[in-house]
Parts: C-alpha cells; structure tokens; sequence
C-alpha cells in the first residue's frame, strides 16, 4: 500500500509543480504581450487562476502525506502518551472526513458549473472545481492511512 | 450559541493537532451544518477564497523567494553586512539584523530568513563566542523585518482581505520606514547586550572588500526596488511584478552568479509548490471561518464591545493592539489577516485611521506573534536551526519583544512613520 500512497502524492507533487511554473510562464506572457505586442490576452489571468486551484489542491493533499501542513504540536506534546495516541486518531479522523466533504462537494460543485463556461477562456467553469473532487479523495486516502497506522502501532505496542 | 461552538470547535481541532487549514475547514462544516446550512457551502467558500485574481501574486512572490534563497543570496547579503555593521560591539548581532533586514528586501518571508540567514549566522556567532540563544534571539527578531520590508505577501492576503481597495504599491511603501525603525530599535539593543556581555568587535574587512560585496549583492537587492517602482509607476500589477520577479532571478541566478542549475530550480519548484498549497489551503478555510464570523454578527459584537467600552482613539488603538497581539500568540499570521481584517478595519476606518497604516500596524503586531510561544512559526524555526528548545530560546527574548513592542506602539500612534513615504 505505501509505494501506492507515495506514487499518488509524488504525481500530486508533479502536478502542483507544473502548475506553478506554467503559471510563472503565463503572467510572464502576459507581460510581454502588453509591451511588445501591444496586446492584452484577456485569457491569461483566468487560466493561471484556474492552474491556482490545481496547485493548491493537490499541494494541500501531499501536505497530509507527508504532514508538513502547519499545526499546533504544543497540547498534544504535552498530554501522556495514551491520550497522544488517542488525539492522534481522532485528527486524522477529522481530516479524512473533511477530505470526505469534499468529494462529496467537489463532484457537487463540478457538475453544476460544468455548463457554464469561464469568460475569455471558453472552458466549463467545472474545471477549476474538479481538483477539488480529486484532492478531496486523496485526502481522504492518505489520512485513512494515517489513522490506520496510528492504530496499528500501539497495537502492536500492546502485543 | 453558533459562535460559541464555531469557535470551540476550533480550539478543539487545533488542540488535538489537526492542521490549522483544516480546523478552521472542519469547525466551519460544523456550524454551517448546525445552522441548517448544507456544508457543502464550506467548501464552496473556501474554493471562492482561493478564486481571487489578487492572491495570485502570493505563489510567485513565495516562488521568487525560493529561487533566490536557491541562488545563495545570504551569504552575499551577510558578507555586506560585515562590511557595513561588523566593526561595532557585538558586530556579528548587527551583520544578521542587517542581513536580515536586506534579505527581506528580496524575498518577504520570515521563515525562508531565518533558515537562510540563521543557518549561516548561528555556527559563525558561537564560534566567536556569542551566546548560541541569544544568536537564535537576534535571527527570529530579525527576521520578522521581512514581513514589513517591501515585498510581503502578508501585505496582499491583508490588501485582498479589507474588501475596499487599498494599493498594495502603497502598503508595499508604508512598509519601509517602520522596517529600518524596527531594525534600528533591534541594534540598539543587541548594542546594550553585548556591552554588558563583553561580545566581541568584529573586523572591518577594508573598502575594497565591502564594496565589491556590495556589487556582487546588488544585483539582488535590486529586486525589490523593481517591484516597487514597477507596481508604483503602474508598469506591472502586483501579481505580474511577482512574476517578473521569478523570472529576473532564474536570469541573474543562472547568468550572474551562475549558482542557479536544475537542482536548485526544482528544489525551489518544489519547496514553493509546497508553501504556497499550504498557506493558500489556510486561506482558503480562514475565508470560510470568517464568511461565517460575519453571519453570526461577530464582527459587529467586536464594534459594539470596543466602542462600546470607550470613545477614545487612543485607548481604541490600544484595545485592538491588545486583541492582534494576544490572537497573534495563538494563531498563524495568514488566517488571522483574513479573519481580523474585517472585523477591524472597519473599526479603525471609523476612528479615521488610514487603511494602509493599519496595514502596517497589523503586520508588525501579528509578526510579533510569530515569534511568540504557544504557535510561533518563525520562533519554532529559529529554534530549529539553532538546535535548542524553544523555552530556552523565549527565556533571554525579552530585550527583543520590549524592542518590537516599543517599534509597534510608535509605528501605531505616529502615522507619519507609516504614511511618510506613501505618495
């Protein structure tokens, strides 16, 4: 399971990565076509918006991977071991539902926008909500996992 | 009722270590559920907290800060430093306040400073001789320059947060003078501190030296100047002199200094992908907790409590000081713009404050909080790259605080320090 895991958020890194650089090469762009060309695209910034949504979903995924989102670490250092344990499973409970409501309100969010299309760009505004689907599941995934490690090890502390 | 457990529900989540973006996600869902609200709206606002053209600039402000972080900047602002400050007492205590401060000048992060510039200055302090906590003291109060110094992504979450235009070119200024304030105010007491403590005199390095330092940093340091002028003179829009900012370091990193090759470009792709999901995440969810803030009324409670406590300017200025610098020990810098600015600027507004100078007050107040325990990202770092505890380190920081604490009162009761510069 964990090589499945670090593949998923090792993809989900690549395409945060593209993102931000590909947004870097479109309000470059965008620059240039306003002084040499004389000519401002209309679609630059709406696309790189939309590439922001990508970026921040699947960054915010591999973030529960590799847990590098920021937290409050002071309570749960502090409290004894069996409550820590106990903490621990009920935050990656947590972020596993919240990556469950997203699913459930990306697909929502997806297909009711689908029709409408983003000015100057032409595509169905779905598309900017749809990371939000995917990320939401992999949210879910890799805190699942989380929790099932967290369980798993004090049980075998027990054993 | 539906405050009181929106805000329970927080303190909850983030006590069992859930991640910050998530508690305010999670609390949020909550009470949008006890409401009678689908919760599925938590996300939608939080997916439209992220929907806007101004926070775009944030990714490639933080982009551009890693790239130049990758190109070995500190240790070329170190080396002027030691040409400019090394000779006074204590001289390695000003070399990083000013390394810092000229470190800010080109990448605004607090966090990228205090790893750069304190990786660099802690081993060179100890070996000659300073204390190791009060090098990690010095680093993490430097650091926090960068928040103020123009560029601050800080500035724009703030700018996109009040929900009247306010110019980021403006905040961007007004942030300079409170900057060199804040620096100066830091060296005077790094000066009393190591009269007492008997730190030793560095070495002047000689004119030569210090001025070809200054060259080789310049190309550097000239980016700041870009993106103020260019914003200013209505060149670029903030979002596209970050970007341009990107693009002038792979230039100056792959051609001037020559230090930048594909490893560094994708550690800093990488680094910045990571970093930006994290904290647009967090205001993200911090959009939703506060649209939700706003439903309850809070915003208008927080008026009614503090107006209703005085009619004082001064004491109102003191009251919301107070709040920002308590709600600062608690929380992170980016959720908390989003979520206070709101509820005070109006305040403030109404007691004839110029948005841009509460701009800066917030930013001095809430920077603070980051070097201030329980949640202190910029002091957990320090303490981080300095090897010791973080209680070791907070014991000897009074001198520090007293310092900043002194700097924001008189950024917050003299507008001109702030307001000065700006056109």
């Amino acid at each position: 399971m964990k090589p499945v895991l670090n593949g998923l958020s090792r993809m989900s890194l690549f395409i945060s990565s593209v993102c931000i650089v590909a947004m870097t090469a479109i309000i470059t762009y965008q620059v240039i076509a306003r002084y040499v060309f004389n000519d401002s695209p209309a679609w630059s910034e709406r696309l790189s918006l939309v590439l922001l949504a990508y970026l921040v979903f699947f960054g915010a995924a591999v973030g529960v991977h590799e847990k590098y989102h920021i937290r409050i670490d002071a309570l749960r250092n502090a409290v004894p071991a069996r409550l820590g344990w106990l903490f621990d499973i009920l935050a990656h409970l947590a972020v596993a539902i919240a990556g469950l409501v997203m699913v459930f309100a990306g697909w929502q969010l997806t297909t009711t926008l689908w029709d409408f299309a983003i000015p100057a760009l032409g595509i169905p505004r779905g598309v900017a909500l749809l990371p939000i689907f995917l990320a939401g599941g992999l949210i879910t995934l890799f805190s699942a996992a989380h929790l099932v490690d967290v369980v798993r090890k004090s049980s075998e502390e027990a054993a | 009722m539906e405050l009181l457990i929106l805000l329970l529900s927080l303190v909850g989540l983030l006590a069992i270590r859930v991640p910050v973006a998530f508690a305010l996600l999670i609390s949020s869902m909550l009470t949008f559920a006890l409401l009678g609200l689908n919760p599925l709206v938590a996300v939608q606002r939080l997916s439209a907290g992220i929907d806007v053209f101004t926070l775009m600039a944030i990714p490639f402000f933080i982009f551009a800060g890693d790239l130049m972080t990758q190109t070995g900047i500190a240790a070329r602002l170190i080396r002027v430093a030691e040409g400019l400050f090394g000779r006074s007492k204590g001289g390695l205590g000003h070399v990083n306040v000013g390394a810092s401060m000229m470190f800010g000048a080109v990448s605004g992060s607090a966090v990228a400073s205090v790893s750069a510039i304190g990786s660099t200055m802690i081993p060179i302090m100890e070996e000659k001789g300073y204390d190791r906590t009060f090098s990690v003291n010095v680093t993490c109060s430097a650091a926090i320059l960068g928040l103020i110094i123009p560029p601050s992504h800080n500035m724009i979450i703030y700018a996109a947060a009040s929900g009247i235009s306010i110019s980021i070119g403006d905040l961007f200024v007004a942030g300079i003078l409170p900057g060199l304030l804040c620096g100066l105010a830091l060296m005077v007491t790094i000066s009393i501190l190591a009269a007492r403590r008997g730190y030793p005199k560095g070495d002047f390095p000689g004119v030569r030296p210090l001025i070809l330092a200054a060259i080789g940093a310049l190309p550097g340091l000239l980016t700041a100047v870009i993106i103020v002028v260019g914003i200013l003179g209505g060149v670029f829009t903030p979002t596209e002199s970050a970007a341009f900012a990107i693009v002038y370091t792979l230039i100056i990193g792959v051609f001037v200094y020559r230090t930048l090759g594909v490893t560094e470009f994708r550690a800093a792709v990488i680094n910045s992908a990571k970093t930006t999901s994290m904290i647009m995440l967090i205001i993200g969810a911090a959009a939703a907790f506060g649209w939700l803030l706003a439903l309850l009324e809070a915003p208008l409670m927080m008026s009614q409590l503090i107006l209703g406590a005085t009619d004082s300017p001064i004491v109102i200025v003191a009251l919301v000081l107070l709040c920002l610098l308590v709600l600062g020990t608690f929380m992170d810098m980016a959720p908390l713009i989003i979520i206070v600015t709101p509820i005070f600027l109006p305040i403030m507004q109404g007691i004839g404050m110029d948005p841009v100078h509460f701009g800066i007050i917030m930013m001095l107040a809430l920077g603070i909080g980051t070097i201030t325990p329980p949640v202190g990202t910029v002091l957990f770092v320090a303490s981080a790259v300095g090897k010791i505890p973080m209680e070791q380190a907070v014991k000897s920081m009074w001198p520090f605080y007293l310092a900043l604490m002194i700097c924001l009162f008189a950024v917050a009761y003299i507008p001109q320090i702030s307001l000065l510069l700006v056109g």
